[in-house]
């Protein structure tokens, strides 16, 4: 299975899921990468009607987390009636289908 | 700037459906600001902008293209692109040309053919400035990064559905008053929102945002031709100068975002622009600001500085950013009217406060207007122009 990761900077900590070459909290240029998963507590969602390419579902549900070291990430949310601050655990499934290839992702539940 | 830059004329196409091509579009954008110019052959420098050609109409190189269709080689030209601010990134660019004396006269055309794709495909395609990895595989789509952000602003400010309703019916009132608008109707509240019929004219986009939260998918372009004090001054018309520039970049991914109602980027710009204006925000009379969503339009009034947090959507309740109001916001309409072919609305912006400073706004004039401001929002707010416009005379 694709693993989706997180980047922690080497010299302050900060722990992120985009890559970037410099840490965005301290500049720092060494990361050491490890797959992202685990619990996470929901900021904010919605759930998309108006869906871009290559959806077949009616609606699909989005939401921003965060882990409890302080990551953030956006994934798909499933959850029947999602709350600000609820806890969710993050695992990683099948997010779309794009020219009949899964792509994989991360999925709160 | 080594030199002040005036806007010797601008003209737009009418925003909607084109009937022609996008050098169609470009070239009638073109025209219109030059020919209010009276300013042509002195052209010395083009800059087209432009988002989404190579993806929605199979064209690049438009900068060549424009220049070929207006028989002005050898002229220089260029595409730029950033987004939907890569009509304020091409003016920017202009105006530093001619400020840095580079050249005397600039042309600067944004233009956008959306209309040419299906409505999903136009969707995906506005996606795709999104995070590749963190964010667009998720099927995000700008509605969604703005139903996130509503969620959050509306929970901690108190804004309500009916708050945002009262944007769009205030703009769309507005466009009703300008002839280039994409949508020149008027809307009601029962119609989008209180009566039970309103969910089916306005049915859900990204919760809590429904359609009339969302700008029109249009075709479109705006033009400006910028120049030198000497070069306007010829034109016989009223001076309107370019006294501020602000632009300003934020995080790609908007989760990372300290805090994602925080629009870092609109604020930094805005605080520039006005600093290199040398005026307040309490200073400007009438603003174009980037409501692509009715929430942006609420957040950008507090986050430029016209408002305190949290109090855009009372000003707007209490008809402050109306037409006739102490300060009106997006007298054009505004991209939820007016309309956003992506690459077009910076330019558009300026356009608009360019023709309220000189008084020839018509039915939407907005009166004594000396100081204008606009605010062009690239991605979800990681790349932010904004201008002050004075007139001098």
């Amino acid at each position: 299975m694709t693993e989706i990761s997180a980047y922690t900077c080497k010299d302050c900590g900060k722990r992120t899921h985009v890559r970037h070459s410099h840490c965005p909290a301290c500049k720092g240029t060494s990361f050491d990468e490890a797959p992202l998963s685990g619990k996470a507590k929901l900021l904010t969602f919605t759930r998309v009607h108006a869906l871009s390419l290559a959806y077949e579902d009616r609606h699909i549900t989005l939401g921003i987390v965060e882990f409890e070291d302080g990551c953030r990430a956006l994934g798909r949310l499933y959850v029947d009636d999602p709350r600000i601050g609820m806890e969710l655990t993050a695992e990683i499934g099948t997010v779309r289908v794009h020219e009949l290839e899964e792509v994989k992702g991360l999925c709160f539940k | 700037m080594l030199r002040d830059v005036y806007i010797a004329g601008c003209g737009m196409t009418g925003f909607g459906r084109a009937a022609g091509d996008l050098l169609d579009i470009l070239e009638e954008a073109a025209l219109a600001a030059t020919e209010d110019a009276g300013i042509f052959s002195e052209i010395e420098s083009v800059f087209v902008a432009n988002m989404g050609a190579g993806i929605l109409n199979h064209m690049s190189g438009l900068g060549s293209a424009l220049v070929d269709r207006l028989c002005l080689y050898p002229t220089p030209a260029e595409l730029v692109e950033n987004g939907p601010a890569s009509g304020g990134s091409a003016a920017k660019i202009g105006a530093y040309a001619v400020g840095s004396g580079a050249v005397d006269v600039a042309l600067v055309v944004g233009g956008e053919k959306m209309r040419a794709v299906t409505g999903w495909e136009a969707t995906d395609f506005v996606a795709t400035l999104s995070h590749p990895q963190a964010e667009y595989i998720y099927g995000v789509t700008l509605p969604a990064l703005a139903g996130m952000f509503a969620r959050l602003y509306m929970e901690k400010y108190g804004i309500t559905p009916e708050h945002l309703a009262r944007v769009a019916l205030k703009n769309h009132e507005n466009g009703t008053k300008n002839p280039y608008a994409h949508i020149q109707q008027a809307v009601s509240l029962d119609g989008i929102l209180n009566r039970p019929e309103a969910v089916v004219n306005n049915p859900w986009v990204a919760e809590p945002l429904r359609m009339f939260d969302c700008c029109p998918v249009s075709d479109g372009g705006a033009g400006l031709v910028l120049c030198s004090k000497e070069m306007a001054e010829k034109t016989g018309k009223p001076l309107v100068k370019i006294s501020g520039i602000g632009q300003a970049t934020d995080t790609h991914a908007v989760h990372e975002r300290e805090d994602p109602i925080e629009l870092k980027a609109v604020q930094l710009a805005a605080k520039k622009a006005f600093e290199e204006a040398g005026i307040k925000p309490s200073d400007v009379d009438v603003a174009e600001l980037h409501d692509a969503f009715t929430i942006l339009e609420i957040a950008e009034s507090e986050q430029v500085g016209f408002f305190e947090r949290g109090t855009g959507h009372i000003a707007l309740e209490k008809g402050e950013t109306s037409l006739g109001g102490k300060l009106p916001i997006n007298p054009s309409g505004g991209l939820k009217a007016r309309g956003h072919p992506v690459g077009a609305t910076g330019v558009a912006q300026l356009v608009e406060i360019a023709w309220q400073l000189r008084g020839d706004a018509g039915e939407r004039q907005v009166k004594n207007a000396r100081t204008g401001f606009t605010c062009n929002f690239g991605g979800f707010g990681n790349n932010v122009l904004c201008f002050v416009l004075e007139r001098e005379n």
